[in-house]
């Protein structure tokens, strides 16, 4: 009777441990890439701000519900769920390496929130993206996504090959994403998009993501296929932010705010009026570039 | 490709911010009001080629451990 029942008991526990994680770690998934996205649409229109914006909350939700989904899921293995794939096994602690890698990542962002607000106490508003608790937070939205990447193996979860293979697209998509937002002010203002180090910046980053993504999705065309990912992100990403009146017009508000001694605001200050009196000057030639994103 | 082109326009910022050297104007105005007259994305090529081929090793590497598919067990889910 044992032998019977006991298998019956681990499938459902099988079903429940990875099916809930997957569906509530999606829609935290789905709430951060918005949030991310409307993040920095708010930052151009109000220009610098506190901790507690509503796109920070959409976030940070999205990313605690990352962190409750691994926690379930960790919380069922050790109840007997069988482990698919790689585990990790940390004392008591027991799940797959991309579960764990998901909590992993949800618990750094986490811990970054007191971080960023303790830094906005001490140093006021945001400057831009490249201070310690930002990078710590993108840091840990890189793992998680990792960990989604890698939990998103065959077997894991119970989903069609189809439906598997178009997650973990979304995920590397979402992976180069957090690569391109890590740019600070060069993916907030089109116009600092320099010809020297922008694309330095591009080169050490953004072909990582595609180099997994070969691995990750097999078969012919799986870079090209990571990099249509991302593009079809921001570009539905874009088209809510358009379609809610959310989309900023103008990206240099952040900086003619006065009293900053930001270098990077500097920097696109200087940008935009070097283009701007490139545009004054040449009047006669083919046009430059518009002067925002 | 720089003999015919056009004088980088000088900046109108220089000494409003202390900060900034009369060397990191230069550069931006060379590398953003006309990049594409410049030796400034040839130089970028010339880098970037081998720093794109370091990331994507690192990223092979890194894919290797996310993507270790396959597993016989992994694939007999209830």
């Amino acid at each position: 009777m044992a032998t019977i029942a006991l298998p019956i008991r681990h499938g459902s526990l099988a079903r429940v441990g990875t099916g809930i994680p997957l569906v509530v770690g999606m829609f935290g998934t789905l709430l951060s890439w918005f949030g991310s996205g409307w993040d920095v649409s708010w930052h151009r229109i109000f220009g610098r701000d506190t901790f507690w914006t509503t796109p920070h909350l959409f976030i940070y939700a999205g990313v605690t519900l990352w962190g409750l989904a691994a926690l379930f899921a960790t919380a069922t293995a050790m109840a007997g769920r069988p482990i698919r794939g790689k585990p990790l096994v940390v004392g008591p602690l027991r799940a797959e390496v991309g579960i764990a890698l998901i909590g992993i990542g949800a618990l750094v962002t986490i811990l970054a929130a007191p971080f960023d607000n303790l830094w906005h106490v001490a140093f006021g508003r945001d400057v831009d993206i490249w201070s310690p608790p930002h990078l710590f937070g993108i840091a840990g939205g890189a793992i998680g996504l990792a960990g989604w990447i890698a939990a998103l193996a065959p077997g894991v979860f119970a989903l069609d090959d189809w439906l598997r293979r178009f997650l973990r697209l979304f995920m590397l998509g979402n992976l180069c994403a957090v690569c391109v937002f890590s740019l600070n002010f060069y993916y907030i203002a089109a116009v600092t998009r320099e010809a020297f180090f922008y694309p330095l910046l591009i080169a050490a980053s953004v072909p990582a993501v595609l180099a997994i993504g070969t691995l990750a999705v097999p078969g012919r065309w799986a870079a090209t296929a990571t990099a249509g990912a991302y593009t079809v992100i921001a570009l539905v990403g874009y088209g809510m932010l358009a379609g809610s009146g959310w989309r900023a017009r103008r990206s240099l508000r952040w900086c003619s705010r006065a009293g900053s001694p930001s270098t990077s605001c500097a920097r696109v200050a200087v940008a935009s009026r070097t283009r701007s009196s490139w545009v004054s000057a040449s009047a006669s030639r083919s046009s430059p570039p518009s002067s925002c994103a | 490709m720089t003999l015919f082109s056009p004088p980088a326009p000088t900046s109108v910022l220089g000494g409003v911010e202390p900060q900034l050297t009369r060397l990191f104007f230069q550069y931006y105005e060379q590398t953003v009001a006309r990049s594409w007259v410049s030796w400034w994305p040839l130089a970028a090529a010339a880098l970037g080629a081998p720093l794109a081929a370091a990331s994507w090793r690192v990223g092979a590497l890194v894919g290797r451990v996310l993507a270790d598919d396959l597993h016989a067990e992994a694939l007999a889910h209830p």
